[in-house]
């Protein structure tokens, strides 16, 4: 199993500075196409020098196109593990092309037998590409295809077991995705490959209230923006009272709360997963 | 061979023998004062480390840019803070209450702005300038700054130049009376002349410690370089005011454009840019590619980031 333990944060250039000083970081993950493999950002460079393993997140290599995979975008994603070092890699279950369009979105793929099929034979040749092991994340979706012949959990199962990739398992994913379904996010979690998985993402998001009397339930958005609901972390306490993951992380994309925020949401997850002593 | 003087010559001395000479005498002036300039601006260097002055961010930017600058940093804290607001065309009026540890310029412009007031004549009223007076005096104190004698002495260095230039004037204004050709020698004065200008005008404000200072700054605080758009808020308004201190104002064009718009600020400042290596492609919060969201409104699949 790839070596990652304990807290980890996304790395991003604009919170750069308060990353570095977070007490007891255990890793961190960084965007790989924000990477320059031969000129890697100086403030990842310092941590990977400081002895923090940093995890390239591919968020663009559409592992779920049927047109193949982009043999560039892959080389890409390992040069950028072996410029950091990195134990592992990552990306999405997901596409983001077709025909060559660029959506600019992780997209759901449908979950049958066909997708499955595009999807093992893409995540085998960037494995074969890779000298770490590839580590898969669910997305947030909120909907599901017609026709579908498999439930999520049963998708990422065999999709695991055929290639022997990693689970990256966003536990704000699976809630969005529950709530969204009105499914029971717990049992989700029961019937997730849990043993697979690498690490955990933790992210916030924001409930928009509909229009019942329209027909419209709302819909929670995994905005990564807003501040981890207590929801997620209750699901992250669900998820370690089945198999506490050896590695969790905060993933924040934007509007940055100040730095003393983000270290407490920082030591609240860690303590949520009972990872590190509460630092301070 | 030609004789060096002949009954026609200005002064008596040929032309060719005067500008070898005058040549010769404007490259020996012009070493010396290189060599003055460096010797003045160097005297209070001494074996002395930089100086960190991290937490003093408004010394910093004054070191780095000027007394400009310094209103800058004080500008972008004090927008974090909230105690400053931008009031149109260029204006800033203050705004809040200052926190009881606001530094002494965040306080002289506080009061200074209690109605609006354009940012570029801030630093000529009576608080603010006072203020201003006080950083410079403490730079200079600390061997950052040159003093107003050093000053003096580096340019006087460089007057010499203009003396030599004068020289040329008055001989080709002579050689001219006299009937002679003075192509070469007018362009021999041109060339004194820019160079003694150039050394008269342009002396350094930063002492070799100084400069070493503001490299080593840049070197520490790489994080808060524009490069790496920093997030304000998460590093507060100390983190601004360094920011801004130690890579000018492309720093505030970077984390607060929309103030850096307002207040009319310089896109690429003398003083601003350089410093941080690190690349740094895309990263806003969502869309762009360096995002590990895609895409606007929500972004992912639908579900939002999704990743």
């Amino acid at each position: 199993m790839a070596d990652l333990y304990g807290t980890g944060v996304g790395w991003r250039p604009e919170i750069a500075g308060v990353v570095a000083d977070l007490p007891e970081l255990g890793f961190c993950e960084v965007i790989a196409e924000s990477v320059d493999p031969a000129a890697p950002p100086r403030g990842v460079v310092e941590l990977r020098d400081r002895g923090v393993p940093v995890v390239p997140h591919g968020v663009r290599l559409s592992l779920g196109s049927a047109d193949g995979l982009d043999r560039d975008r892959a080389e890409h994603l390992a040069a950028c593990a072996a410029a950091l070092g990195a134990p592992l890699v990552s990306e999405h279950v997901s596409f983001t092309r077709v025909a060559g369009r660029d959506a600019g979105h992780l997209l759901p793929v449908p979950r049958t037998r066909q997708a499955l099929d595009v999807l093992v034979a893409n995540v085998t040749a960037t494995q074969g590409l890779l000298d770490v092991p590839l580590a898969l994340e669910p997305i947030a979706a909120l909907f599901d295809w017609p026709g579908e012949e498999f439930t999520e959990a049963e998708f990422l199962t065999r999709l695991l077991d055929r290639t022997g990739a990693l689970l990256l398992l966003d536990v704000a994913n699976v809630h969005a995705n529950a709530l969204n379904r009105g499914a029971d996010p717990r049992a989700v979690l029961d019937a997730l490959p849990l043993d697979r998985v690498a690490y955990v993402h933790v992210a916030g998001g924001s409930e928009h209230a509909g229009d019942a009397a329209h027909g419209d339930p709302g819909v929670y958005h995994d905005t990564h923006t807003d501040a981890v609901p207590a929801e997620v972390l209750a699901l992250l306490e669900e998820l370690c009272d089945r198999s506490r993951p050896r590695a969790v992380m905060l993933e924040r994309d934007g509007h940055y709360p100040p730095a003393a925020e983000l270290a407490d949401e920082f030591t609240t997850i860690a303590r949520t997963a009972r990872l590190a002593r509460a630092p301070r | 061979m030609r004789p060096l003087a002949a009954a026609g010559d200005t002064w008596g001395i040929s032309s060719q023998t005067f500008i070898l000479f005058y040549l010769l005498l404007a490259v020996v002036v012009w070493i010396a004062a290189v060599r003055t300039r460096k010797a003045v601006v160097g005297r209070r260097r001494g074996d002395r480390p930089s100086v960190d002055l991290t937490s003093a961010p408004y010394d910093v930017a004054f070191l780095n840019g000027g007394a400009d600058l310094a209103v800058f940093a004080a500008l972008s804290s004090m927008r974090v803070d909230k105690t400053v607001a931008t009031a149109g065309r260029g204006n800033v009026v203050a705004a809040g209450t200052l926190r009881p540890d606001a530094d002494d310029l965040e306080r002289a412009i506080h009061q200074t702005a209690s109605s609006p007031v354009a940012r570029t004549r801030l630093r000529l009223h009576g608080p603010v300038l006072d203020a201003l007076g006080r950083i410079e005096k403490r730079l200079v104190a600390d061997g950052l700054l040159l003093d107003a004698e050093e000053q003096r002495a580096a340019r006087t260095a460089g007057a010499w130049m203009l003396a030599v230039a004068a020289l040329g004037l008055v001989r080709v204004i002579a050689g001219i009376a006299n009937g002679k050709s003075v192509g070469f020698m007018i362009a021999a004065f041109l060339v004194v002349s820019v160079i003694g200008i150039v050394l008269t005008a342009h002396v350094p404000r930063r002492t070799p410690l100084g400069d070493d200072t503001v490299s080593m700054l840049r070197g520490l605080h790489h994080r808060l370089s524009p490069s790496n758009r920093p997030d304000w808020v998460t590093y507060g308004a100390a983190g601004a005011a360094l920011g801004v201190g130690v890579f000018g104002t492309s720093a505030l064009w970077a984390s607060d454009p929309a103030f850096a718009s307002e207040l009319e600020a310089q896109r690429a400042a003398a003083a601003g840019g350089g410093g941080s290596g690190g690349g740094d492609s895309g990263s806003s919060s969502c869309g762009g590619g360096g995002s590990s969201c895609g895409g606007g409104g929500g972004c992912g699949g639908g579900g939002g980031c999704g990743g």
